[in-house]
């Protein structure tokens, strides 16, 4: 089964007294446990795809089946529930709540969700261990490195253990040698745990972290490369 | 300097709403403060107007010291001019309303100086012949050739009405229920059997002031007595009382302002960053940047302080107007614009704008000019422990002063309310965000977006800066409140206390038969127990260069009489009876007269009253509470009639048969015939609580102005954190939150604020009631203010909902916040 089934997509933003077309008639499918890197120049409307796969935007025209569910005639709830439960995200500037501590940014879904009990707290200590943050459990987003803030977003996109991961130029605002350890952390959580990810990157590099690229310009598909996996520092 | 003006000018208009909050702010201030610095002049307009209008500009009376008649032609008019004598004693108008009717035998110069609206004035008054204003026409309906029957001390005398004047002078105060009837000097003396004598005789001070007239006067005569007619200090002195509280709501007011304009500037400087780095980056200098920021704040002040100036002069308007006796015939003293007010009121906004933004604009100079140009925030984690220590010491420091009452907490209360304040702004953000995490702890798993809401306040200073509007109006709110409640129960019990059933008054016009026949008059009523008579005799003195009310008493009846001053308590007990024994040439003085004059109990100092002078034993000093305001020396009536001459009694007090409406009229039959007012000990009790009543009504103004202000601060700071946080609810949308958790979290925010507030507040209002009560002993008034947690629920129940009501435009704006929006564009 499909993960993700987007058919003849469009999205137009109003500019002024014009009509800017950002996505143009998209069709694609990504199946369950890709690893898939869109990437494209500035204002292709690579961004914009990864809003409307998570529910953050409303499509034009076209439909968005996520595992079939048709996301475009869902409810704004169950789209905010389905966020919580079964997408993570992660953003460039890692959009973390800045007066909650490390531990309380991760649990922030299961908090909305009103989780609480034995089961979360082993979640969040295994995902603090894997993102290698028990010891700023404590700490506020302000008094971490770029690095860390970005290790916490993840740990706040995996504590649902969702199906699919979504990730926005992840790395764009990192340092080669910590994009390099992010990039890996993905590409463990992909293969270790079968998470469906796309990525959306500038960087070549980063893009070949993942199975297959699909190249964005001007609101089209122009294409799509299976990677086979070079990287293999993670073992 | 033009292209500066443009951009301060585009950057104020920029933002509406907040330009309408710095203004409100400002303008209430400064309206505040021209009303709390004008009140007292329209208050004394008000009361002095219809008493100098009634003695038709004339600054002296003089009176016999004899038997109250004085033979005008024995008078030696050194040091005045200008004398008028005349004849004044109350009547009834025979009708069924029995109104009060001020009778007047008034010389015939008199009668052709006044503005003849009706009649004849060529033809003046003849012997039965009267005049009336146009005013009593048009309220009474009386007309030329009407007669008018008057009861004057017992007989009923007739006059006709030959004359109509214009409502001034003698007419000024007339009302529906009392009136001024003038008929020729020599009817009235014939009437009277009173020869050549007059009554009343008044004149202008014929040197530089009244004052020297009066010495002049009293000097080159014996017998005679001059005295200025209107004791200006001393209605000053009680109306400085009022606004003493107006002042201390002020503070209130302006705190909260400031606090506001603080904020405000906090926010227009971190919004302006960008700007002021494209400033530094052409080369400003910091200074330029602090001048334009100080320019923007002035500008602020300037239309503030118009709006206020207009405000300010409105209010006292009203002020004016219902202080007047005779508003609802429109007529209310003249009201000037006081360009001097007006002008104070512009220092004072501009003034409060400048100071209020002085600390943000200050730190602008201590930004990197590297990192303002890039626009990156600096972060400076203040761990807050620094003011959360001062306050905690000062907040004890407090405390310790209120439960301990050393001498230095009346006179310095107010420093100390000010000081109290200070420090529970300065703890309550650390106490928030050391228990924040605990109830975050043991809410999240209740409720996520309600402990989000909890947790944010801890952590936005917008919010954060809401309890403390909070705080600065509820604690506006309570005052007032807690003193009207406590004024209220004191004056039920005290009159609850008080022995007697009923009370005569506006007896100080009658001669010495008539006084007599009065009292003859009271004893004989067949419903009135003769033996509980007593008389209360009052008038002005001074004792150790200290003024102070002289009040005439009979100590045999006086400590059962009125028990609310504790005669007969362990400590007031023994000089008391001491004064009973032998009350000849002993006084008993209040403890605000003791302190004013360090006075002692056993000293003998001097007690003049009204030019004589007498050697006098301090019996004892007693706690006058709110008797009087808590001002006077009491002296046996015996001694006031001996050695001061005085022949009038002021009230007399007794008790009934039966205590009773009916009874009140039936005694008021009699005494009106002098007349003198009847009312019972419950109507009194009515009349007093009423008074009071209008007082609180003023200062609530002033409260809920403060809330007023509070409200808009709070909407104001609701709203910017909104939008500082637009982001960060984005972020939450992004991870799941659906739009109801996020306006259930901001409405949570506002809930949690006022809880807050009332956690604070509540057991500070233990110490802000002892505050306030020192207060009211400072100005005089001394009220033990009582503060009940219990009677605060409403208030604190209308502080929630009026939030709840300030959140829902940020509720709005929540709607329709744009997840992408917030997030893609950093």
């Amino acid at each position: 089964m499909n993960a993700i089934e987007v058919k003849n997509l469009k999205k137009n933003f109003p500019m002024g007294k014009q009509t800017v077309e950002v996505l143009k008639n998209l069709n694609f499918q990504v199946e369950e446990g890709e690893f898939l890197s869109v990437m494209g120049p500035s204002g292709c409307g690579k961004s914009t795809l990864l809003y409307l796969l998570g529910g953050l935007d409303r499509v034009t025209e076209g439909e968005i089946h996520l595992k079939g569910k048709n996301l475009t005639t869902m409810k704004e709830k169950h789209k905010s529930i389905m966020r919580r439960q079964n997408i993570g995200f992660v953003f460039q500037f890692y959009n973390l709540v800045p007066n909650l501590t490390v531990e309380d940014n991760i649990m922030l879904p299961l908090i909305l969700d009103g989780k609480k009990g034995k089961e979360q707290k082993e979640r969040l200590e295994e995902l603090l261990e894997i993102t290698g943050l028990s010891e700023y459990r404590k700490h506020t987003p302000r008094e971490l490195s770029g690095g860390q803030q970005q290790r916490v977003a993840i740990a706040r996109a995996l504590i649902f253990q969702p199906e699919l991961l979504l990730l926005d130029e992840p790395t764009g605002n990192l340092d080669s040698k910590t994009t390099i350890e992010i990039m890996e952390l993905f590409q463990k959580i992909h293969k270790e745990l079968g998470t469906t990810i796309i990525q959306v990157t500038h960087s070549k590099e980063t893009a070949e972290y993942g199975t297959k690229i699909m190249e964005l310009k001007d609101g089209r598909i122009v294409k799509e490369t299976k990677i086979e996996q070079k990287r293999t520092k993670v073992a | 300097m033009k292209i500066f003006m443009k951009f301060i000018g585009k950057s104020m208009m920029e933002r509406k709403a907040r330009l309408i909050l710095l203004l409100f702010a400002i303008a209430m201030s400064t309206a505040l403060f021209i009303a709390s610095m004008g009140a007292v002049e329209a208050g004394i307009d008000s009361f002095i107007k219809p008493i100098t209008a009634g003695f038709e500009g004339m600054e002296i009376r003089i009176e016999s010291e004899e038997n109250g008649l004085i033979d005008p032609s024995k008078i030696n008019k050194e040091g005045i001019l200008d004398m008028r004598s005349y004849i004044q004693v109350q009547g009834l108008h025979q009708t069924d309303a029995m109104e009060n009717i001020a009778f007047y035998g008034m010389g015939e110069d008199w009668v052709q100086s006044k503005n003849w609206i009706e009649g004849d004035k060529n033809s003046g008054l003849s012997e039965r012949e009267a005049m009336i204003s146009y005013r009593t026409k048009e309220e009474l309906g009386l007309n030329l050739g009407d007669h008018v029957e008057v009861m004057l001390f017992g007989n009923i005398e007739t006059f006709e009405i030959s004359g109509i004047a214009d409502v001034e002078g003698i007419f000024y105060s007339d009302l529906s229920n009392s009136f001024a009837l003038a008929v020729p000097r020599e009817t009235a003396q014939e009437i009277f059997g009173m020869g050549e004598n007059v009554n009343r005789v008044t004149a202008r001070s014929s040197m530089d002031t009244i004052d020297a007239g009066i010495l002049a006067f009293n000097e080159s005569n014996d017998g005679f007595q001059a005295q200025e007619i209107i004791d200006l200090d001393g209605v000053r002195a009680q109306l400085d009382q009022i606004t003493a509280i107006f002042y201390g709501m002020l503070i209130m007011v302006v705190l909260m302002s400031s606090f506001i304009i603080y904020g405000s500037f906090k926010l227009i400087i971190t919004e302006r960053l960008p700007v002021i780095g494209t400033f530094f980056s052409q080369g400003a200098t910091k200074g330029d940047i602090r001048k334009i920021l100080y320019l923007e704040s002035g500008l602020y002040g300037l239309f503030g302080g118009i709006l206020g100036s207009a405000i300010g002069m409105g209010l006292l308007y009203l002020i004016q107007y219902f202080l007047s006796p005779l508003r609802e015939y429109g007529i209310t003293g003249s009201f000037e614009i006081q360009l001097d007010l007006v002008l104070a009121g512009m220092v004072f906004s501009i003034l409060l704008s400048l100071l209020s933004c002085t600390l943000p604009i200050l730190k602008t100079g201590k930004m990197q000019v590297k990192n303002v140009i890039l626009n990156i925030e600096e972060q400076k984690r203040k761990s807050g422990i620094l003011g959360f220590v001062v306050g905690t010491v000062l907040l004890a420091f407090v405390t310790a002063t209120v439960y301990l009452e050393p001498e230095f907490m009346v006179p310095s209360s107010l420093v100390l309310i000010l000081l109290s304040v200070l420090s529970l702004t300065l703890i309550y953000p650390r106490v928030v965000s050391f228990l924040t995490p605990f109830l975050f702890k043991g809410m999240k798993g209740m409720s996520g977006a309600s402990a989000l809401g909890l947790h944010n306040v801890s952590s936005s200073k917008s919010l954060r800066g809401n309890i403390t509007l909070l705080i600065l109006s509820i604690l506006a709110m309570v005052s007032i409140h807690s003193v009207s409640m406590s004024l209220q129960d004191i004056v039920v019990d005290a009159f609850q206390d008080m022995d007697y059933d009923y009370s005569v008054s506006q007896i100080r016009m009658q001669d010495k038969d008539s006084l007599n026949a009065l009292r003859e008059a009271i004893r004989e009523h067949p419903k009135v127990i003769d033996d509980s008579i007593h008389e209360q005799m009052l008038g002005y003195g001074k004792i150790n260069e200290t003024n102070s009310l002289i009040m005439g008493i009979d100590p045999e009846k006086f400590a059962d009489f009125n028990p609310y001053l504790g005669f007969r308590n362990e400590e007031n007990k023994e000089f008391y009876e001491r004064f009973i024994e032998n009350s000849e040439g002993k006084i008993i003085v209040s403890k605000n007269i003791a302190n004013l004059g360090g006075i002692e109990a056993g000293d003998r100092l001097p007690l003049e009253i009204e030019g004589r002078t007498r050697t006098y034993e301090v019996a004892g000093i007693v706690d006058g509470k709110l008797y009087f305001n808590g001002s006077f020396i009491m002296i046996d009536n015996r001694d006031l009639r001996e050695n001061f001459h005085y022949s009038y009694v002021d009230d007399i007090y007794f008790h009934g048969t039966e205590r009773s409406e009916t009874v009140a009229d039936e005694i008021r039959d009699v005494v009106g015939a002098f007349g003198a007012q009847v009312i019972t000990v419950d109507k009194a009790m009515e009349n007093n609580l009423e008074g009071n009543r209008q007082m609180m009504n003023i200062l609530s103004v002033f409260s809920i102005m403060a809330v007023v202000i509070g409200a808009f601060g709070a909407l104001n700071n609701i709203i910017i954190s909104f939008i500082q946080r637009k982001k960060d609810l984005a972020i939450l949308s992004s991870i799941g939150m659906t739009s109801g958790q996020r306006s259930r979290m901001i409405l949570m925010e506002s809930a949690v604020t006022v809880l807050w507030a009332i956690l604070f507040i509540t057991p500070y209002g233990y110490v802000m009631a002892r505050l306030i009560t020192a207060v009211t002993s400072m100005i005089g008034l001394p009220i033990p203010v009582e503060f009940s947690p219990v009677t605060m629920i409403p208030f604190y129940i209308a502080a929630l909902i009026l939030f709840i009501v300030a959140t829902l435009p940020a509720v709005m704006k929540n709607r329709k916040l744009s997840i992408i929006r917030e997030i893609q564009f950093e």
